[in-house]
Formats: structure tokens, C-alpha cells, sequence
């Protein structure tokens, strides 16, 4: 019964957070919502019985995704744009 | 967004959730069981955890062309990055876009620097059997990689010097000469005979590892700096 | 209905919801989004199916582990494509979807 309380809390987790990450208005929460997304997977991989999944996801779906992202807005919030031809 | 646009997309993301549930929910599945023959052939595998037999082992040429489209990723963000300015003459003068330089971070990724390196090690070698393996380990090295970039270390452009090349290659020509050398026993491609097949995978899966770190470690490393206007 | 199922399901909702956005959006990032949330659904159905009323699969979890190394790759190199496409024009969409 509590398990299925906590697949239940974390499958609608999962979708609300990536429902975030697909349509909020600003880009770095959308990416930050991303990378929670990618962490509740990494729970969601260890109830479907798949730690070295949820190894992978946490460590490359959610940590170096993320960190590409995240770095890519950081770059699109500094560059100054070149003047459009 | 017009509206046209809102309200096909709304109508093409409803009609793939009933597709797709009506799919997953009236699912037949196949008469065999392959996870039953995979528990068979574990024995003669080599290694004891299920998924570094699948993945090296009983399917192992998907692991290959995996290898293959991270190298030429890789290859190809490392065509794609800025060339080294003209008046950046010494490989020590590249300083990196995304620098967080405090004293924490810095002292941080000192501390972490053996812990990691230790843990990465730790996740290859378990992983023949128990969760872990060649990715996992790969990832860590990677995490390693920019922590230590993001640190303020100044270090030369990514992938300037041959031991950065062989690093990046190694995964993948080790990886296909181990297949190919098969061949040349008269078994089929990446047909590790049973005996030797524990000790094949292990080095493998070094290699794979350090190629894994790198080149994840290059896709982060490779993007370009702000102010590159040149195409 | 078990735990796997449930998990294949919300993989179902994950892909129609990332799908649609995907349609919606014309930003390149929030498609990048939207392509990689549209894949872990897949990988979520995938292991989800094969494991509902049945021991847990070694086999498509070793093809999600594959999958999920190849995303990171694909999305990597659509980064630097869309920063050097940034760099080049200033711009974050494709010439085509600006009317409308």
C-alpha cells in the first residue's frame, strides 16, 4: 500500500516536473525543473529494479545533461548579440 | 505562439498519449522468455552481473557503435570549438568561460580529486558483479573533468596533445581490435572465447572507461566561448 | 495494475506531453527539452513493459543504459550546433518559423 503511495507521488512527480521543464516561461527554470526531472527518474529507474540505470541517469541524464544546459544559458545570457545583417 | 499552431500541437500530443497507451496497455508479449536463456549463459559470460554480460558480452556490438557515436561526437565538438587565438601562444593562457573561482570550490575539487579518481575504479571493477561497470565509472571521471574546468584550473584547450588523443581513441580502437581479433581465431565477430572472456571484458571496460570520462569531459569542454563571432 | 505498468504509462504521458511541446516551441533549447524528456518516456515504457508481470529484464535495461549515453552525445553536439548557430546569426529559432 505505501509502496503504491509512492509510485503513485512519483510517477505524478515526474510529470509535473518535466510539464515545468517543457513550458515555463523562463529558461533556467525550465533547465533546473530538467535536472529534478532527471534525479526523480534516477528514483523511478531504482523501483523498476535498475540500479546501474539510475547510476547512469543521475550521473549522465541528470549531472552532465544539466551541467551542458546550464552552461549553454549562461553562455546565450552573455554573449552580446552580434548585429543581424 | 497563433493559435493553429497551439491547437495542433495540443491535438497531435493527445493523439499520441491514446496511441501510445492504447499500445502499452494492450500488450501481447512474445512466446519466448529471453531472460531465461540470458540467466543460461551467464556462467560462460565471465562476469557475474547480468547487465555487463549483456552489454559486453551478449550484445556487445550495441556497445561498440555506441563508443563509435561518442567518438564522433566528440570529434566533431572538438571541430566545431574556437580556435586557439592568434596571440594565446603558451597552452596556459586559455582562461575558461564558465570559472567559479572561490577558495571552497578550488579546495573542494583538491579533496575530491583522489576520492573520485578511487570511486571511478571502485565502480569498473564491481561492475562484473554488481551494479556498476564501464559508463558509470566513465561518468564519474567526467564529473571529475569539470569540476576540475569549472574550478578556475587553467588548463590548455581540450584535446591540444597526443596523450588527450590516445585517451580519446583508446575506448574505441581497443574496443574494435578486441572484436576484430576474434576474426582472426576463426570465431565470429566479438565472440570472446569463454575462458578468457573475464579477463577481455575487464580490459575492455578499461579502456572504455577512460575513453568514456574523456569524452564526455570534451562535450562539455568544447562549447564555444562568448564574443566568437566567426562562424 | 503494477508498479511497472504504472511506469509505462506515465513514459506514455511523458512522450505525448514532450511531444506536443515539442510541436509548440519554436526555441531551440526548449526543444532540446522537450527531444530529451520525449526520450526518457521511451526508455521508461521500454523497461516498464518488458519487466510488468515479469523478473526484473537485464536486457532492455542495458539497451536504456546504451540509450542514455547516446542522448547525452546527441544532446551535446546539438549544443554547440545551437551556440554556434547563436554566435553566428544572434538567434534562437530557425529562419523558417518566424512566420509563424
Amino acid at each position: 500500500m505505501l509502496t503504491m503511495l509512492f509510485d503513485a507521488l512519483l510517477g505524478l512527480g515526474l510529470v509535473v516536473a518535466a510539464l515545468g521543464a517543457l513550458w515555463s516561461r523562463d529558461l533556467f527554470r525550465a533547465v533546473v525543473l530538467f535536472i529534478v526531472f532527471g534525479l526523480l527518474v534516477a528514483l523511478a529507474w531504482i523501483r523498476l529494479q535498475a540500479p546501474d540505470v539510475a547510476l547512469a541517469e543521475a550521473a549522465i541524464g541528470a549531472g552532465l545533461t544539466g551541467a551542458l544546459l546550464l552552461d549553454a544559458i549562461g553562455h546565450l545570457r552573455r554573449t552580446p548579440r552580434p548585429e543581424k545583417s | 505562439m497563433n493559435r493553429a499552431r497551439a491547437f495542433a500541437s495540443g491535438a497531435l500530443s493527445v493523439g499520441m498519449a491514446v496511441m501510445l497507451g492504447s499500445a502499452v496497455l494492450t500488450r501481447e508479449f512474445p512466446p519466448f522468455d529471453l531472460a531465461v536463456d540470458l540467466a543460461e549463459g551467464i556462467p560462460r559470460s565471465g562476469v557475474a552481473h547480468p547487465i555487463t554480460a549483456v552489454l559486453l558480452q551478449f550484445r556487445s556490438y550495441d556497445t561498440l557503435l555506441e563508443i563509435a557515436v561518442l567518438l564522433v561526437a566528440v570529434v566533431v565538438a572538438l571541430a566545431l570549438r574556437d580556435p586557439t587565438p592568434a596571440d594565446e601562444s603558451s597552452p596556459e593562457s586559455v582562461i575558461l568561460d564558465s570559472v567559479i573561482n572561490t577558495p571552497v570550490l578550488t579546495s573542494l575539487t583538491m579533496t575530491l580529486l583522489p576520492l573520485m579518481t578511487m570511486t571511478a575504479v571502485y565502480l569498473l571493477w564491481a561492475g562484473a558483479f554488481q551494479p556498476g561497470g564501464a559508463f558509470q565509472a566513465g561518468a564519474v571521471l567526467a564529473a571529475l573533468g569539470v569540476l576540475w574546468r569549472v574550478s578556475g584550473r587553467r588548463t590548455g584547450p581540450f584535446a591540444a596533445n597526443r596523450w588527450s588523443h590516445v585517451a580519446l581513441l583508446a575506448g574505441f580502437a581497443g574496443f574494435l581490435a578486441a572484436a576484430t581479433t576474434t576474426l582472426l581465431f576463426g570465431r565470429p565477430l566479438l565472440a570472446w572465447p569463454s575462458s578468457y572472456a573475464g579477463a577481455i571484458i575487464v580490459a575492455i571496460e578499461t579502456v572504455l572507461t577512460v575513453s568514456i570520462g574523456i569524452s564526455l569531459l570534451g562535450l562539455f569542454a568544447s562549447a564555444p566561448a562568448p564574443g566568437d563571432e566567426r562562424v | 495494475m503494477s508498479a511497472e505498468l504504472w511506469y509505462a504509462l506515465v513514459g506514455v504521458v511523458l512522450v505525448a506531453a514532450a511531444f506536443g511541446a515539442f510541436m509548440a516551441h519554436t526555441h531551440l533549447l526548449r526543444r532540446l527539452l522537450a527531444f530529451n524528456i520525449m526520450g526518457t518516456g521511451c526508455f521508461l515504457i521500454l523497461v516498464g513493459l518488458a519487466q510488468h508481470e515479469r523478473a526484473p529484464d537485464p536486457i532492455p535495461q542495458a539497451l536504456v543504459l546504451t540509450g542514455i549515453v547516446v542522448a547525452v552525445a546527441s544532446t551535446a553536439l546539438a549544443l554547440i550546433l545551437f551556440r554556434r548557430w547563436f554566435a553566428a546569426t544572434g538567434r534562437t529559432t530557425l529562419p523558417e518559423e518566424d512566420d509563424g
